[in-house]
């Protein structure tokens, strides 16, 4: 309750400052009707929401100079992995223009500052940032476009005598890709300069007839402890989509990945990889909705832990009773390297259709200690050996990902991560 | 090169090797032949260093102390074990295997390292002989390789390694004749008077390819016989029965 009041009070602050504000009074309505989730609650208790429940956050305000500041020398810090992108930032949740490379989108893009809010199947925290979104990103692609649109997601704070409050950043962005159209974007959530943060992120994909979209998203953030990722495509006929989502995973991480093929001949391949250490976590969750005959999805979702890192998968797989001749196949694999660390998966298949060809498979294990064997007996040391074997393992992941040098500064991250 | 002495291996408390003798010299091609479980493979992975065998007795390679070594210490001073059930190793391609396994014994032999270009020339050179195609190497280690495929596979990284002591453990099975041509002329070929050769297999049929200095015998975990190539034909009309007491 106390967390309720508090959230009110923000709102009631924030309120003549947030676009729409009408739109969030019903999102604050629902959310005191609803309240927050327990740890125990089914849906929750596999992601570490503890201090999201223990912290009332300050919504993070329209960035002022400073922050911008701070975080443009943040940008100027990272390496270039896309080297002939376009850049789209979002500051503390916030869409910037002026750090964007607004005006000179590719042909074909349009970029305005504003997102609707999401509908359906809220969840506590979707709400929470429903209420206090900024100005989020709207985009719309049409035709064939070659640039890569890069989505950067920089939360900074402007370092004072008093500790910042623990900040709340609640990014929104929202896709339409026209019939035929075709775009690859790229989704970086870069470290936070806020020790104890929330980021409550939602991308939202409308793929229209015939329409492709290649998607990326890494997260190294470790600063903010706390990472709530929720993307939500729907397809329409002959539209393929393939995500890539890499992350090291936080205090409290968990990523929702919901797909509905909507059109017959839609496809979608989600992969995910997640590298964690220490006690970082990562609630990895999927939701496939095969609503049209002919339509397939395939699902390859990798873990690799270390020390006391936790994971779950939960791979939910949804063929509707007319959804004839679909191919769906999940498969969720997990390398776990130390004692301490635990993994977990729970495949959950509705099938009401007759005629499909649907799979799973999980596994949770070390390395092959035949493979290491083969490798040592080859002259290979065993850390060299288990790199190998390693790296082969999510590799599986990372070769869906097409723009080579972002492959490669993946491969680093993970390399830093894993070692 | 080589010196066992009373060689003692065992798995799960059960013993496989019992107190097995035996030496091989450089330029020497031997056999060693034996039933299904008289311990022939045993003997070859508890040489090459395999984990999960309590093993006592002495291994002397070279003048070292093989059994203190471990086993990436073994590949490099110059053992080569080809294996019964090459394993397929996803995501790792044979040529970054293989070349990260040739680099570190020249690094180990005080040679140069090989480049990229350099390594795929010498892979190339050898790739007619053991007829596997540049695609392959490309391929992930024995991913959708057929039988015959794998097992010259090994015979490939045995010609990529030179290495002093080699060790074939069923080369030959599941190969139809063409293989086994191939792997016969390719073995044939690395026989040289720095190099001995280890062929462990139960058919004659190899045999008749490259006609091995020595053959011998093992029967629970020891060598119960040794003889020149004949032996091998007194195997093959009598079977093991009557020898392998």
């Amino acid at each position: 309750m106390q967390l309720l009041e508090h959230y009110s009070s923000e709102f009631a602050k924030m309120r003549q400052l947030l676009p729409r504000p009408e739109v969030r009074d019903a999102a604050l309505q629902r959310l005191r009707q609803q309240g927050f989730p327990t740890p125990r609650d089914e849906a929750w208790r596999d992601t570490n929401i503890r201090s999201l429940l223990d912290t009332g956050f300050a919504a993070a305000p329209r960035p002022s100079q400073a922050v911008l500041s701070a975080a443009a020398a943040r940008l100027r810090e990272l390496p270039e992995v896309l080297p002939d992108s376009a850049r789209l930032v979002l500051v503390n949740g916030w869409y910037v223009a002026e750090m964007s490379e607004a005006g000179e989108m590719p042909d074909g893009v349009t970029a305005t500052a504003g997102c609707d809010p999401e509908d359906a199947g809220k969840s506590a925290f979707a709400l929470l940032g429903d209420l206090f979104a900024g100005d989020g990103l709207r985009l719309v692609v049409r035709g064939e476009v070659r640039r890569p649109l890069h989505l950067l997601y920089v939360n900074a704070a402007v370092p004072g005598p008093d500790a910042p409050p623990p900040l709340l950043f609640c990014p929104k962005v929202s896709v339409t890709v026209e019939p035929g159209a075709s775009v690859t974007i790229v989704e970086s959530h870069v470290a936070s300069a806020a020790a104890n943060s929330f980021s409550n992120c939602t991308l939202r994909l409308d793929m229209e007839a015939g329409s492709k979209v290649s998607h990326v998203c890494t997260q190294w953030d470790q600063g903010s402890r706390n990472q709530l990722q929720f993307m939500r495509a729907r397809q329409q006929s002959g539209s393929a989509l393939s995500t890539v989502a890499v992350s090291s995973g936080a205090d409290c991480a968990r990523r929702q990945t919901d797909v509905e093929l909507c059109g017959e001949r839609s496809s979608c391949q989600i992969r995910g990889l997640y590298v964690l250490g220490a006690k970082r976590q990562m609630d990895f969750r999927t939701k496939v909705t095969h609503a049209s005959a002919n339509s397939g999805s395939e699902q390859l979702v990798l873990g690799l832990l270390k020390d006391k890192a936790r994971s779950m998968f939960h791979g939910h797989l949804v063929v509707n009773k007319d959804a004839q001749q679909v191919q769906a196949h999940q498969k969720n694999e997990n390398l776990v390297l130390a004692e301490g660390a635990t993994a977990g998966s729970q495949p959950m298949l509705e099938i009401r259709a007759d005629d499909v060809k649907c799979s799973h498979g999980a596994a949770i294990g070390n390395l092959d200690k035949e493979a290491l064997f083969a490798l040592r007996a080859r002259s290979l040391d065993e850390a060299a050996a288990r790199h190998v074997l390693t790296e082969a393992f999510y590799n599986r992941v990372l070769e869906a990902v097409d723009i080579e040098p972002l492959r490669l500064g993946i491969r680093d991250h993970i390399a830093m991560d894993a070692s | 090169m080589l010196q066992v002495k009373q060689l003692k291996a065992a798995i799960n408390g059960s013993s496989i090797l019992n107190g097995l003798d035996y030496e091989i010299n450089a330029g020497e091609v031997h056999a060693i032949m034996g039933p299904n479980g008289s311990g022939k493979s045993t003997f070859a992975k508890v040489l090459a260093g395999a984990d999960g065998y309590d093993v006592t007795g002495s291994v002397s390679f070279d003048g070292m102390d093989l059994l203190d070594m471990e086993v990436e210490m073994r590949a490099r001073a110059g053992l080569f074990l080809a294996m019964q059930y090459p394993i397929e190793i996803p995501g790792v391609s044979n040529l970054y295997m293989m070349k990260a396994a040739v680099n570190t014994v020249r690094a180990h032999r005080g040679q140069q390292e090989l480049d990229a270009v350099e390594f795929m020339e010498f892979v190339r050179a050898k790739l007619p002989s053991v007829n596997l195609s540049e695609e392959m190497m490309h391929r992930s280690v024995n991913a959708g390789f057929s039988g015959g495929e794998k097992k010259r596979n090994e015979v490939l990284h045995m010609q990529l390694l030179e290495p002093r002591l080699v060790i074939l453990d069923e080369i030959d099975s599941g190969l139809d004749i063409d293989s086994l041509k191939w792997i016969a002329a390719a073995i044939e070929e690395a026989r040289s008077p720095e190099r001995a050769i280890i062929l462990v297999t139960h058919y004659q049929r190899l045999l008749q390819h490259v006609v091995p200095d020595k053959v011998h015998v093992m029967s629970a975990g020891r060598l119960v016989r040794s003889g020149d190539h004949s032996l091998a034909a007194e195997l093959e009309q009598h079977g093991y029965g009557k020898i392998a007491v």
